[in-house]
């Protein structure tokens, strides 16, 4: 049973996705997106969840939000499976988890008003009568930094940096207790991500968030989260508290990752531990450990076995063969 | 020739050849970069570079205005914009989306759409050849043959109805008309294995959605490298990368460099890409430059505003808590530049005096920058330490 401060808890997720392939698509492989993912988010916490593209960090995202079923394994919101939950339940809880997208563009539908963007969800969940969205909206536009004189406009009157505050506008109407960030400032400038990014972590503090941030960005990740999971290949290879993972990352693929990001510094002498090769297809994952084949202290049980999570420290567990050794 | 040149760039390096091997340009190229990095990265002095590179600079830009005519007035894109590209060196272009970064690459090469865009003025030299004034037959010889381009989407760059080879190869024989097609597909092949692509010959034959997104870029900038151009113009080729497959990219920018003494130029929206892989910076901000100068140099002493918000603006890799300075506001639209100071409206420091236009001047060798308020005490060197986010010895 999840413990009681847990608010979240995914426990053993995966997620297959059928595709035909072969002639006349007579032949199915199973792309494993998330292959036993476990972890659980406490209240008031934000959790990181980095990888590369193609690991699966979304397709958790998703299935938290309960957008995707799972193939097997469940999770806990509050104590109570999702996927369990009659529908109309599910439905009622499904305004306690919101989800900030990472594309200010595509995410808000272009002939809606910022009012209708913002204030449906609200009205389908029973939250304002009629007269009252508009003044709800307005207030939630002016805790995301928005003049509330715009709620008659539409998302392209708005600059990519504006259209992501009524991204997370309308992700906050609904007083969501847990709110996915799925890439939400990757595609800003820099000077506008870290305005967002302030304005997340004022958010949370006010209002009690907790998120689930889902980024590329290790910088970013490091800078928001309270605790770090890291994906490879739709596994989760190592997690710890975000100080310890980025000052003692112990598994290869974490070093290797922290490694190749850039720091805004010239005489940067640290070695770069550079990955030869690129994540493979989810399709055909390597045997063993996911990362063997491209991991620089490969040994022959990691082409074999899959390793299980070791505790390194409290908090801190990486799933490693190297560490299983005395 | 040529095909001893393309031998040169498989792996592992030959140092050896580095001089010799070089095809048609480029006799004292290679050599002259080399001995300008001898004093360790430092920046020799103006007058010592003159001696040391001959007189023309591989790429120069001078006071170059890019105008666009919209329904809305005259977007003034690029507005006075110059500086110099070596070779064997690379140059850093730094500014947020809309800066004009990318019309300034583009206009180079006179990849301009024209209308609505037009050059109001200024000069593009390359080798001392102004590029602005070539007839359109000789500016096809200077695309791809000279100075080559790699764009920030490799995803929509590529044909996706022909293979790698087919494309490649239309490179080649577009620049090299007489050569026979089997040559043209080696040539393509050995330019594959020199961007790092494993099995060469198989890859030629995909097509590109059987690529990942780093494996296209490399694609990409094997086919601008293949007519062994003097100058690479990279615009964001990273961005849309995985940070690790972003390494690989930078890091083998970095050894075509070093093997094929090319001038680079690195348009990118992030510093910490620029801090590691460039020899000098420029920083654009709404059509202007804000600040230039070597690159150690302007991330020890960041002067500009705009430059030190956009550093400020970098989450601290050593996970030191505290809030983000950000620059507040966006970048104006082009047809909305202020008068004076274009950053006056996002500037903490502006004053009265910033509704006048700054002029780029130098303070101190080698770094110029464009702002009313270098002299003040609240821009001293000290107090824009505090501003950086480097130094970090964590990771």
């Amino acid at each position: 049973m999840p413990e009681p401060d847990v608010l979240l808890e995914a426990d053993r997720l995966c997620k297959y996705f059928p595709v035909r392939t072969g002639i006349l698509s007579r032949d199915t492989v199973e792309v494993r997106a998330v292959d036993g993912v476990s972890f659980g988010i406490r209240k008031g916490e934000c959790l990181g969840l980095v990888g590369e593209s193609g690991c699966g960090k979304t397709t958790v995202g998703r299935v938290v939000l309960a957008l995707y079923r799972p193939t097997s394994g469940h999770v806990f919101f509050r104590g109570r499976d999702l996927f369990k939950l009659p529908a109309k339940e599910l439905r009622r809880l499904r305004r306690r988890i919101q989800i900030v997208f990472q594309d200010p563009v595509g995410s808000l539908n272009p002939r809606m008003t910022v009012l209708d963007i913002v204030g449906d969800a609200m009205e389908v969940h029973g939250l304002v009568s009629r007269q009252s969205k508009q003044r709800c909206v307005q207030e939630f536009l002016s805790k995301v930094g928005l003049n509330p004189e715009s709620v008659s406009r539409y998302p392209h009157e708005f600059s990519g940096g504006q259209r992501q505050r009524i991204g997370i506008a309308r992700a906050l109407a609904l007083e969501p207790d847990l709110v996915v960030c799925d890439e939400a400032v990757s595609a800003l400038d820099v000077s506008v991500r870290a305005q967002i990014i302030n304005l997340l972590a004022d958010l949370q503090e006010q209002m009690g968030l907790t998120y689930l941030f889902i980024s590329h960005d290790l910088s970013i990740v490091r800078y928001l989260s309270h605790r770090v999971c890291v994906m490879y290949l739709g596994r989760i290879v190592e997690r710890a508290p975000t100080s310890q993972l980025f000052s003692n990352p112990l598994h290869p693929y974490t070093q290797a990752l922290l490694s190749a990001v850039p720091a805004p510094c010239p005489r940067n002498t640290r070695k770069r531990l550079l990955v030869s090769g690129e994540v493979p297809s989810p399709m055909f994952p390597p045997p063993g450990c996911h990362f063997h084949p491209r991991c620089p202290r490969c040994m022959p049980i990691c082409r074999e076995v899959p390793p299980e999570e070791i505790k390194a420290a409290p908090g801190h567990l990486v799933a490693c063969h190297l560490l299983g050794e005395p | 020739m040529l095909q001893a040149g393309m031998k040169m760039c498989g792996a592992p390096p030959v140092k050896a050849r580095r001089v010799s091997g070089y095809p048609r340009h480029n006799r004292n190229f290679g050599l002259t970069s080399r001995i300008c990095r001898v004093k360790d990265g430092a920046w020799c002095s103006s007058a010592e570079r003159e001696v040391m590179l001959e007189p023309a600079p591989l790429l120069e830009i001078d006071d170059l205005r890019v105008y666009f005519k919209t329904d809305e007035g005259v977007a003034r894109a690029v507005d006075g914009v110059g500086l110099r590209v070596d070779s064997g060196r690379c140059l850093g272009v730094v500014g947020e989306s809309g800066c004009g970064k990318s019309v300034m690459g583009l206009s180079i090469l006179g990849l301009v759409p024209a209308p609505p865009g037009f050059v109001a003025g200024g000069a593009v030299r390359f080798r001392g050849r102004d590029l602005l004034s070539l007839p359109n037959r000789e500016m096809r010889r200077v695309r791809g043959r000279e100075i080559a381009m790699v764009f920030q989407e490799p995803m929509t760059s590529l044909n996706p109805v022909l293979n790698i080879g087919d494309q490649i190869v239309e490179a080649v024989l577009a620049h090299q008309r007489r050569l026979r097609r089997r040559e043209a597909w080696e040539m393509a092949c050995e330019a594959l294995a020199s961007v790092g692509m494993a099995s060469p010959e198989i890859r030629m034959a995909s097509y590109p959605h059987h690529l990942s997104g780093g494996m296209k870029q490399r694609v990409m900038i094997a086919m601008a490298l293949v007519a062994r151009p003097a100058l690479l113009i990279a615009d964001e080729p990273t961005t849309a990368l995985d940070v690790t497959i972003q390494a690989q990219i930078l890091e083998l920018l970095e050894r075509l460099r070093a093997e094929m003494g090319l001038g680079v130029m690195l348009i990118t929206h992030d510093l910490a890409v620029v801090a590691e892989n460039t020899d000098d910076v420029v920083v654009m901000y709404a059509g202007k430059l804000a600040e230039c100068a070597p690159t150690s140099r302007l991330f020890d002493n960041p002067v500009h505003p705009y430059t030190r918000g956009l550093l400020a603006s970098i989450p601290p890799l050593d996970g030191s808590p505290g809030r983000l300075e950000a620059i507040p506001g966006m970048v104006p639209r082009p047809h909305e530049f202020p008068s004076g100071c274009r950053f006056k409206n996002r500037c903490r420091w502006a004053e009265a005096i910033c509704d006048e236009e700054p002029v780029l001047a130098p303070i101190e060798e080698g770094h110029l920058v464009a702002c009313h308020l270098v002299a003040r005490p609240a821009l001293t060197r000290r107090d824009a330490g505090q501003n950086r986010p480097c130094d970090t010895g964590a990771i």
